[in-house]
């Protein structure tokens, strides 16, 4: 069974200097390292005409493969009732919204979502990739076309994620649901209640568990939009979705609310991306 | 010198198949795990210090495209490899049949490992109520792709002459 070391670096001490490798990168990822994520987007750039070559070839496969075990007419056909409803959910909240705004003399000044932002249409070109990466998407739109990390992305129904990593003509989207995302929510009605928001993975409400007062009257139902304060990488206003729930926790001294997005994520095509630079906004 | 030129080619090749035509072709909703099974077969076909290498700058490569903490593929692909060097290779590299189970049983286990990995590392949502899904679509997966993967690490670490170290046979036909 045993195979005899060949010569060189023993085996044993050549894996654990692999380990050694693997933690250090890990390490230099999860701190942001600049040089090291700049190295990792040249290099995808240089392989991105590969890669979309490698679409432009399989992506028939791929939708034969679809109609052929997952009924791919349907799916289109759903796909397209989803990103409609959708849209009514968008209006919905915008009217609420707008409702709320005019009873307020501060937010009565031209604000509206997307408003005067420049934005970029993008096709999603991929979902995740592979068996664990569940949270993003993939868009055929870069930093050729002013797309930055960080930047919003929305779809009819509103906010759906913002710009994980961008690469020349395409970015990586990372979606609302993920558990690490989290953005400044304002409750349209209870102008007061500001907290954060964060995913709650596929098929779960978002969640908001602290920075509620648990005296403030929130109503089912009631839509929820970003709150857009100062140093906030989203603009205010843009529709975040509907309140599911609202629980006191006496311990904690706050409401959990469970908020169900507004923009439809299961079936994406089309997104905006909103080329908002928050430094931008802020007045000398 | 060929070594250096083939690895890349593959590797390259192998992780623009992963990211394109495997992640299109699912079953259950699952994706085979192409890169996970050439690692395997990299330990099997060249030892336990070769196919270490190999793995590693294989998940080094993937991991540029997967929104998983970096290296993390490149880690588990390097210690299954690592592993899968201690089984001896000779069986494996003389039938498609049994390289087929050998490289699916390594790739479910490695999958497995990857999960383990990430957890570990905080990365909650790797375990899920559809794992075992996950383990046996991977494993067949493994075991179709582990006789051409198998031919194909064989090819990067053989020295280019006609006559390899030992002969391949697919389904009991020597080539």
């Amino acid at each position: 069974m045993h195979r005899p070391h060949e010569a060189g670096i023993s085996s044993p001490r050549l894996l654990l200097l692999l380990v050694i490798a693997s933690v250090t990168l890990m390490t230099l990822d999860i701190r942001d390292v600049g040089p090291f994520a700049d190295m990792q987007q040249t290099t995808r750039n240089i392989v991105e005409p590969f890669r979309s070559a490698g679409d432009t070839i399989f992506d028939p496969v791929g939708n034969v493969w679809d109609d052929v075990f997952s009924g791919g007419g349907n799916q289109d056909e759903l796909a397209a009732l989803r990103e409609a409803n959708a849209k009514l959910r968008n209006d919905f909240i915008q009217q609420a919204n707008a409702a709320d705004l005019l009873e307020s003399v501060m937010l009565q000044l031209d604000i509206s979502y997307v408003g005067n932002i420049a934005s970029t249409i993008a096709t999603v070109v991929d979902g995740s990739i592979g068996n664990f990466d569940d949270f993003h998407i993939d868009i055929d739109r870069g930093t050729n076309d002013g797309v930055r990390v960080g930047m919003p992305v929305i779809s009819g129904g509103g906010l759906i994620g913002r710009i994980d990593e961008a690469d020349a003509t395409r970015s990586r989207v990372i979606l609302i649901v993920d558990p690490t995302f989290n953005v400044g929510i304002r409750v349209v009605g209870s102008r007061e209640d500001l907290a954060i928001v964060h995913g709650g993975r596929w098929d779960n409400p978002l969640r908001v568990d602290e920075d509620i007062n648990p005296l403030a009257a929130i109503e089912v139902g009631a839509a929820v939009v970003t709150s857009g304060l100062d140093g906030s990488l989203y603009p205010a206003d843009i529709p975040v979705g509907f309140i599911l729930s609202a629980q006191v926790d006496e311990g904690a001294l706050t409401q959990i609310l469970e908020v169900e997005p507004s923009g439809e994520l299961s079936s994406l095509r089309h997104v905006t991306v909103l080329l908002y630079d928050p430094d931008a906004e802020v007045e000398p | 010198m060929k070594l250096f030129i083939r690895i890349p080619l593959v590797l390259i090749s192998v992780v623009l198949l992963q990211i394109t035509l495997f992640d299109e072709l699912r079953i259950a909703g699952v994706a085979a795990e192409c890169a996970m099974g050439l690692a395997v077969a990299a330990g099997l076909a060249g030892g336990s210090d070769k196919g270490a290498m190999v793995g590693f700058l294989l998940g080094l490569f993937l991991d540029l495209y997967i929104a998983t903490p970096y290296a993390l593929s490149a880690l588990t692909f390097a210690v299954v490899a690592f592993i899968a060097g201690f089984f001896d290779n000779s069986m494996a590299n003389t039938s498609w049949l049994v390289a087929g189970p050998m490289i699916g049983i390594g790739t479910a286990s490695g999958v497995a490992m990857y999960v383990l990995f990430g957890e570990i590392l905080g990365e909650d949502h790797f375990y899920t109520d559809r794992f075992w899904v996950l383990l046996i679509v991977t494993g067949f997966a493994g075991f179709l792709l582990g006789g051409p993967l198998m031919t194909t690490m064989r090819w990067c670490f053989s020295d280019g002459s006609r006559q390899g170290p030992t002969p391949i046979r697919r389904f009991g036909v020597v080539n």
